[in-house]
C-alpha cells in the first residue's frame, strides 16, 4: 500500500473537500423520505393505513453506522 | 454502511420504500435498550424477525423489517444486497395485502402508548409518550450542528486495493456544539488579525469523537488518554460589514494500543495499535448580528493506521491517508437532527 498523501493546504483545500464530500450518486439512499423516529413513523403508518419499513442499524442509518 | 451504497442505491428499493411504505431509519442499539413504548414496539417486531432470540455472536437486531402499525411482522432480513432487499419488500407487500383482506381488523388511528408517564415525556406524532431519558437526544437549542464525512483520500493512481464498496466508502456523522460554546470560535477582540486558541474542551471534542477511522464502519471513540494532540487556532482573516472571516488551523494525533478483533466477531489480536494524525484547516463566517457562524467548513487530513472490530479495515491496516470534512448543517437534510455517534459515550460535552 502506498501512503502518498495529498498535502492539506490552502491550495489543496478545495480538491480535498471535493474528494471527501459525498457525490450525488452516493446519496441516492436519501431520496427515500425517511422518518427518523420509530414512534412518529408508526403513528404516520397508522394514520395512512400503510405498512412500515424499518431500517434499524447499530448506529443511526442516517448518521454513523 | 455498505447497504447505503448497495441496496439503498437500487432504484427499485428506493421506489418501493418511497411509495409503498412509511419508511423509518433508526438506531437499534438504542431501540433494543429503550425502556419506553418505542423500545417495547421495536422489541415486539424484532423478536419476530431474522435475529429474534439470538444472543451469539451478538445480540444485535439490526436489519430491515416490514410490519403493520400494530407490530405484526410482514417480513425481515439483514442484507446489503439490492435483489434480496427487493424480494423482502415484495413479500412484505403480499403479506400486507393478505392481512388486510383477512380477518376484520382495525388499524388504530393513533398508537396508544402502554402508559403515559409521570416524569419525562415528549410529544411524538401527536401522542404524549413516556421517553427513556437516556436516549432522548436532540440537537442543542441555538447551537451549531456540523455534518461530518470521512473517506480515504489515497489518490486512485496509487491505490492498489481491489475495487469494491470499501474503496469508495464514505461515512456520515454529526458534531454538536452548544449555543454558549459558539463565542469561543471567535477570537477577541473581534477585529482582523486577532487570533486565539480554541478551548481545549472543544478541540478535544472535535478530535476525540470525530477524527476517528469510521470510513468503512463504526469504531470505538478514542479514550481521553488516546488524544495526544488536539490544537486548533482561530484567526480573523478579514471583515465584510457584519461578517467576519475566521480561519481555523490545527494539528491532532490520537493513538491507542490494545487488543481488537480486526474482523467482526473474530479472534482478538494482541498488541495492535490504531491511530490517526494530521492537520486541520478550515474557515468560518461569523455574523455579528446573529452572533453565530453562518458558514463553516473544515477538513482534517492525515494518515490513519490500524483497525478495530467493526470498521472493516481487514488487511488494510498500514498507514494511509484519510480525510474528514466538517460542514455547517442547515437543518434541511433528514439526518441533520441525528445525534453524533459519540454523544452516547458519556463525556462528549467535556
Amino acid at each position: 500500500m502506498s501512503t502518498q498523501l495529498t498535502p492539506l493546504g490552502h491550495a489543496t483545500f478545495d480538491e480535498l473537500r471535493a474528494l471527501v464530500r459525498p457525490h450525488p450518486e452516493e446519496l441516492r439512499w436519501l431520496e427515500i423520505p425517511w422518518v427518523t423516529d420509530l414512534w412518529e413513523g408508526r403513528a404516520q403508518a397508522a394514520r395512512q393505513n400503510r405498512p412500515i419499513f424499518l431500517w434499524a442499524m447499530n448506529g443511526n442509518p442516517l448518521g454513523c453506522v | 454502511m455498505a447497504s447505503r451504497a448497495l441496496a439503498f442505491s437500487d432504484p427499485e428499493v428506493i421506489r418501493l420504500a418511497s411509495t409503498a411504505f412509511v419508511s423509518i431509519a433508526d438506531n437499534c442499539s438504542n431501540l433494543q435498550r429503550q425502556q419506553d413504548p418505542e423500545g417495547d414496539f421495536f422489541r415486539l417486531v424484532a423478536e419476530q424477525g431474522h435475529y429474534g432470540g439470538r444472543t451469539h455472536p451478538s445480540d444485535t437486531r439490526q436489519g430491515q423489517y416490514a410490519c403493520t402499525p400494530d407490530g405484526r411482522l410482514l417480513a425481515s432480513i439483514n442484507t446489503r444486497e439490492g435483489p434480496r432487499m427487493i424480494a423482502m419488500l415484495r413479500l412484505a407487500l403480499e403479506q400486507w395485502e393478505a392481512w388486510r383482506a383477512g380477518a376484520a381488523h382495525e388499524v388504530p388511528a393513533e398508537p396508544t402508548p402502554a402508559s403515559i408517564a409521570e416524569g419525562k415525556t415528549a410529544r411524538v406524532g401527536g401522542t404524549t409518550l413516556r421517553v427513556d431519558p437516556r436516549f432522548l437526544r436532540r440537537p442543542p437549542e441555538g447551537g451549531m450542528v456540523l455534518r461530518v464525512f470521512a473517506r480515504d483520500v489515497l489518490p486512485r493512481e496509487h491505490d492498489e486495493r481491489p475495487v469494491d464498496w470499501r474503496t469508495h466508502a464514505v461515512n456520515h456523522d454529526h458534531a454538536w456544539f452548544r449555543a454558549e460554546e459558539l463565542p469561543a470560535f471567535l477570537p477577541q477582540p473581534a477585529v482582523p488579525g486577532a487570533t486565539a486558541t480554541l478551548p481545549e474542551a472543544l478541540a478535544r471534542r472535535l478530535v476525540r469523537f470525530h477524527l476517528i477511522d469510521n470510513v468503512r464502519g463504526e469504531t470505538p471513540m478514542w479514550r481521553a488518554e488516546d488524544v495526544q494532540q488536539a490544537e486548533v487556532r482561530t484567526t480573523i482573516a478579514g471583515a465584510d460589514g457584519d461578517r467576519l472571516r475566521v480561519r481555523l488551523e490545527g494539528r491532532f494525533r490520537c493513538a491507542s494500543a490494545g487488543s481488537w478483533a480486526i474482523r467482526p466477531f473474530g479472534e482478538h489480536q494482541p498488541r495492535t495499535e490504531r491511530g490517526f494524525e494530521g492537520r486541520i484547516l478550515g474557515q468560518m463566517t461569523w455574523d455579528r448580528t446573529a452572533a453565530r457562524p453562518i458558514a463553516f467548513e473544515a477538513i482534517a487530513c492525515g494518515n490513519r493506521w490500524g483497525g478495530s472490530e467493526h470498521n472493516c479495515r481487514y488487511e488494510d491496516l498500514d498507514p494511509a491517508p484519510m480525510g474528514v470534512l466538517f460542514e455547517l448543517a442547515d437543518g434541511t437534510a433528514p439526518g441533520d437532527a441525528i445525534p453524533p455517534q459519540g454523544v452516547g459515550w458519556g463525556d462528549y460535552w467535556g
